[in-house]
């Protein structure tokens, strides 16, 4: 910790309170909802928000300062739906969707769709490995082009 | 494929499920860590490296 900026140990902070938040309640949580949390105003959250943000550790809405995603957790419903025990969470892509029981280190029932024919799609992870791996990834967006949309990536 | 169709794009990377779940681990094992940083992109390109993926579309801009 020393030799940390004070905005960095806030930033610290607050990421670990955004992962919390989505894991207890599988959605992000608000900016009043993290000042609340952490005991600072709203307009330093929002600020420590924007700055996650430019390092892409979290991506944030279109015209807000709300969170969209912090990998692997997706704020809005997708086709990626992720079951782990009663609780469900959203991934944004099947990489997303497999790194959420891997980062819970739980085993987790993943409901997706083929993105060639739309068929049902099932995936159960289990110890960390997939039971059934039938089936291939399609990435269609190459690595140094992530982050110029990443909502389409 | 339908969905390149669709969005008139050339395919991309086809990979296999447990690739998949190589980067899922690469990428999120650590992600709670109080310290955690995100990976720069030798250390991008070193994970993707490890899981057979070397091809110019796994490139991370510098």
């Amino acid at each position: 910790m020393a030799g940390m900026h004070k905005a960095d140990l806030f930033d610290r902070k607050v990421r670990l309170h955004i992962y919390r938040h989505f894991i207890r309640t599988g959605r992000a949580p608000s900016h009043a909802e993290t000042a609340r949390a952490v005991s600072r105003p709203t307009r330093e959250v929002r600020a420590a928000y924007r700055r996650l943000a430019r390092r892409h550790t979290i991506v944030l809405q279109e015209g807000t300062d709300e969170i969209l995603r912090a990998a692997p957790f997706w704020a809005l419903p997708t086709r990626f739906h992720v079951e782990v025990g009663r609780r469900f969470y959203w991934g944004s892509c099947i990489w997303d969707a497999l790194g959420i029981p891997i980062l819970l280190g739980k085993n987790a029932r993943i409901v997706t769709g083929c993105g060639c024919c739309d068929r049902a799609m099932v995936l159960e992870v289990h110890n960390g490995a997939i039971k059934n791996p039938h089936g291939v990834v399609h990435i269609a967006v190459a690595a140094r082009h992530w982050y110029d949309n990443v909502v389409f990536t | 494929m339908r969905w390149c169709r669709l969005w008139r794009r050339k395919p991309g990377a086809v990979i296999s499920l447990e690739q998949t779940m190589g980067l899922a681990q690469a990428w999120y094992a650590d992600r709670l860590d109080a310290d955690w940083r995100s990976k720069t992109p030798a250390e991008a390109q070193t994970a993707f490296a490890s899981l057979g993926l070397r091809s110019g579309f796994w490139r991370m801009p510098c």
